[in-house]
């Protein structure tokens, strides 16, 4: 079973004969470790949730095996980021459902500038929302940093700034781009515009209006850019 | 700094390489793992190192769940669109025998919640402030936990969504689907637990471990 390829495992399972439970197990134990180290990281969740997710996940590709279509001859990279990103779509939904369930914004009022949220959630105790938030943001910027320091020839000075950038948003902003990127294809042009059921579901989930959706979006944005053009990159400054 | 379609493109690969968004394509799993490369890889958690306990979720996940069904899940990508198929319904390797077919009609306590309340196991287990591996361990391991822990279950299984407790009882001391293929594959056989060690597997958070030990060591007194 070892030998199988993975079409040929998702054959298995789909038929749900005699070996099709040890066709997943094979698959299981094929995929559960390179799954889980793509959705470890994954914000706003406990690692107990991303635990359940890959769990999840790994049912539901017994149950939806008869979908899965492979790419004939590939190399076995292509097979195997193949069947990772199949596996990737169908987590996604489950992983927004746990969010929408943890989501508590943090407040109306925010700060327009980065240095001034920086400055008050450091006030904040460790403990508290805030302080943990703020912890949450320099756990985000070490790793982001931590990136630079092992290599930068492969990732680019500004894809780095542009990481930190993003590491410093507010909860809500940072739940406002998620969001809007979980509908984000890439490749595809003219996507600024967000497909009307999709905004609506987006000011569902954070009780907000279409207006304030943009006007959110566009100061994040804003805030992104200024980032980026105000600062150099961690590699640098050190 | 570039604007618009371009910014959007920078920002989704920045979201990808800081493993903020699920990867989807297989472009977002390359990108990723690049990521990921120069990074340390914690181990798997012991919770996902053995497919075998999970197994039986296999026959519980039935029913259908349609924002995540296939056809959603594939949109993003032609290459892996859904193909229809014939799946033939599983059938078990053997006939089963007049006991098995009496024990198999009350489904695990996960599987008869999800059944009861159309929640996934992971929602369930949430709104019961334990997890899908505790949840499954307690009825893999029945004889080792103590009655006081499905007591506990059962009346946060009633009082959460109304649950008759006779039936939530039985859904906990039901030899769940597991054991019935092991009794037809020696694949399927496992050590048992104690309820300590369920609780070191189980993923709860220490603090929520005390509160079953102390159950547990009341019930002992």
């Amino acid at each position: 079973m070892n030998e199988a390829t993975d079409e040929q495992l998702f054959a298995l399972m789909a038929g749900r004969g005699e070996e099709a439970k040890e066709a997943w197990e094979t698959f299981y134990r094929r995929y559960i470790n390179d799954f889980y180290q793509l959705v470890r990281r994954l914000p706003g969740v406990t690692p107990s949730d991303i635990e359940d997710l890959v769990q999840d996940t790994m049912v539901k590709a017994w149950k939806f095996a008869h979908t899965f279509q492979g790419n004939g001859d590939g190399d076995a990279d292509a097979v195997r980021q193949r069947t990772l990103a199949w596996l990737g779509r169908i987590a996604q939904h489950h992983y927004w459902e746990m969010r929408r369930r943890k989501i508590t914004l943090v407040s109306d009022h925010e700060p327009q500038e980065d240095e001034q949220i920086g400055s008050s959630l450091k006030e904040e105790p460790r403990g508290s929302r805030l302080g943990k938030l703020h912890h949450e943001i320099e756990k985000a910027v070490a790793a982001v940093t931590g990136i630079a320091e092992e290599e930068t020839d492969t990732v680019s000075i500004q894809m780095l700034t542009l990481q930190e950038a993003l590491a410093t948003l507010t909860e809500r902003e940072r739940e406002i781009i998620l969001a809007t990127y979980e509908h984000y294809e890439p490749g595809q042009q003219q996507q600024r515009r967000l497909p009307p059921n999709v905004v609506d579901a987006i000011c569902k989930r954070f009780n907000i209006t279409p207006e304030n959706l943009r006007q959110i979006r566009g100061r994040t944005d804003k805030k992104i850019k200024q980032y980026v053009n105000a600062r150099p990159p961690a590699n640098m400054r050190r | 700094m570039e604007s618009g379609e371009e910014l959007d493109q920078q920002i989704y690969k920045a979201l990808i390489e800081m493993g903020w968004l699920v990867p989807q394509t297989e472009e977002d799993v390359r990108l990723a793992e690049e990521a990921l490369n120069q990074l340390d890889y914690p181990p798997l958690p012991p919770a996902l190192a053995d497919p075998s306990r999970f197994i039986h979720l296999l026959d519980d996940g039935t029913e259908e769940d349609g924002e995540n069904s296939p056809s959603t899940v594939e949109s993003r990508d032609d290459g892996v669109a859904a193909i229809p198929a014939i799946v033939t319904p599983f059938r078990p390797a053997k006939q089963a025998n007049q006991e098995e077919v009496a024990s198999s009609q009350v489904r695990p306590y996960l599987g008869m919640l999800c059944e009861v309340t159309g929640q996934t196991p992971s929602l369930i287990a949430g709104e019961l402030d334990v997890t899908v591996p505790f949840l499954t361990l307690v009825v893999q391991h029945r004889e080792s936990v103590p009655d006081s822990w499905r007591t506990e279950l059962v009346e946060r299984a009633a009082a959460k969504w109304g649950v008759d407790r006779s039936r939530a009882r039985r859904s906990l001391e039901h030899p769940d689907q597991q054991e019935i293929a092991a009794s037809r594959r020696t694949a399927y056989s496992m050590k048992k637990l104690s309820y300590r060690e369920i609780l070191k597997r189980s993923g709860l958070r220490p603090e929520a471990q005390k509160i079953w030990i102390a159950l547990a060591e009341a019930e002992e007194k």
